[in-house]
């Protein structure tokens, strides 16, 4: 009789021991897959921007669905990037690249901060003026993983503030890119090649894009 | 004041200058012929080698070692693998009505499948923060991303929120207080596509293609019948 209780509390300690044994296993498994599967899951929902320079498009696509496509009309690519032996460009663009950083002449979210009227009469007065109708000359930096560099630019440079802007826009990235390089001298480390994508489009695609575009989001590169 | 001859003259001189230091260089070479050399091999031999790394040794495509029967069959696979990728991207595309809208043109296209049924105006979220005191804000931004039809409505009521009486300088009523119920502003129809955003008709037909709503989409009466007979509850909407 003893004999049995003993054997019947033996097999129900086992069972406890295995029951427990799972519930860790499992709560380990859910906590590393939530770890292993969050810098997936941060880019997951987002819009992808496809760049396909080999039929000249560049499209947008939310979960894979294309909601919107323009052609290039010029575009030219670092000697590097022509030069990329097939292999290496198979490993370097079979998966989309993520951006890094950015700089733009234009606000992704034209935000206009009002104050609420006190009343009727303050809110008739309190006029202002919608973001489409003050459209600023459109000029997007992108840096993604690997250092490569897209820079987007309006097609159309009419006036002459259009043409000042570019030219600071391309000031910045170079200022940025030799203060960069002196900062390497001065550590004594190496020097970073960043190639450069260039491509001309149209500048309402252009601004529709980038403020399509999340913070984290992922490019998908055809050359 | 002096004369041309006297300039001429002056010229002549420097002329003559010139040429007697010219004709020295090669004395001057001779004489410092070996600090000349090393400071010429410490700046020149440098960039002579970068020159030669440059296009000598630059990278150029590696070649495999392959025959023709091998790289056919790959490309053979390769292509049936990127054929499988551009089906499974089609089958991703709805086969029956969608709604795509560009919130920064404040365009929308409605399309069946892979073909546009109607592109046309439409009005967006204005970006405007309506800041109440500190405590109260609002940001009347379209949201972007992928939605879903929830529900459709014939001859919608507006329920005005906190909102659009602050925006007016009026007293805000309470919760179910008659003067939030408006009907007809928001035309015939309306598609919810969740959290409060709609896709309605508007009184204001002339701001349709600009950026002055608080977050829905307002459609011209003619383009709101379309989507809403095409769009069933469930059907996609983009919104970038």
């Amino acid at each position: 009789m003893q004999s049995e209780t003993s054997r019947t509390g033996s097999i129900g300690n086992i069972k406890r021991r295995t029951v427990l044994l799972l519930l860790s296993g499992a709560v380990l498994l859910v906590s590393f897959s939530t770890i292993a599967l969050a810098p997936a899951a941060r880019y997951r929902e987002y819009q992808k921007l496809v760049v396909n320079l080999a039929d000249s498009t560049i499209g947008l696509h939310i979960k894979g669905v294309g909601i919107h496509q323009t052609r290039v009309h010029e575009f030219s690519k670092d000697k590097f990037l022509e030069r990329i032996p097939l292999p290496q460009e198979i490993k370097l663009l079979s998966e989309p690249l993520p951006v890094v950083s950015r700089l733009a002449t234009i606000v992704k979210e034209p935000v206009v901060v009002r104050h609420a009227p006190r009343d009727t009469m303050e809110a008739s007065l309190n006029v202002w003026q919608p973001d489409t109708l003050v459209q600023n000359p459109a000029f997007v930096s992108l840096v993604t993983r690997y250092g490569l560099q897209i820079i987007l630019e309006q097609d159309t440079n009419g006036q002459l503030r259009d043409h000042w802007k570019k030219f600071r826009f391309h000031t910045r990235i170079q200022a940025g890119k030799a203060l960069r390089a002196a900062a390497n001298i001065l550590r004594f480390s190496r020097q970073q090649y960043q190639p450069v994508i260039s491509i001309k489009m149209p500048v309402d695609d252009l601004r529709a894009i980038y403020r399509a575009l999340p913070d984290s989001t992922l490019i998908v590169l055809r050359l | 004041m002096k004369s041309i001859r006297w300039y001429i003259k002056k010229l002549r001189e420097d002329v003559k200058d010139i040429l007697r230091w010219l004709m020295g260089i090669p004395e001057l070479l001779e004489k410092y012929a070996i600090p000349i050399l090393a400071v010429a091999f410490v700046f020149v031999f440098p960039l002579i080698i970068r020159f030669i790394i440059w296009s000598v040794m630059a990278a150029k495509p590696v070649t495999l070692q392959t025959d023709m029967e091998s790289l056919e069959s790959a490309r053979r696979k390769i292509g049936q693998e990127i054929a499988a990728l551009d089906r499974k991207l089609d089958a991703k595309r709805p086969g029956s009505y969608y709604l795509v809208i560009n919130s920064a043109s404040n365009e929308f296209m409605l399309y069946k499948g892979a073909e546009i049924v109607r592109k046309d105006k439409c009005s967006t979220g204005s970006y405007i923060l309506l800041k109440n005191g500190e405590d109260q804000q609002w940001m009347f931004k379209t949201p972007k991303g992928e939605f879903r039809i929830q529900h459709k409505t014939i001859s919608p009521v507006w329920k005005k929120p906190d909102w659009a009486f602050i925006e007016e300088g009026l007293p805000v009523p309470p919760e179910n207080h008659y003067t939030r119920f408006e009907h007809s502003v928001l035309g015939d129809y309306a598609l919810s596509i969740g959290d409060g955003y709609l896709i309605h008709g508007t009184l204001f037909q002339r701001f349709i293609g600009l950026p002055v709503t608080h977050g829905c989409i307002r459609l011209n009466d003619d383009n709101l019948e379309l989507v809403f007979s095409s769009l069933q509850v469930g059907s996609k909407v983009y919104i970038y």
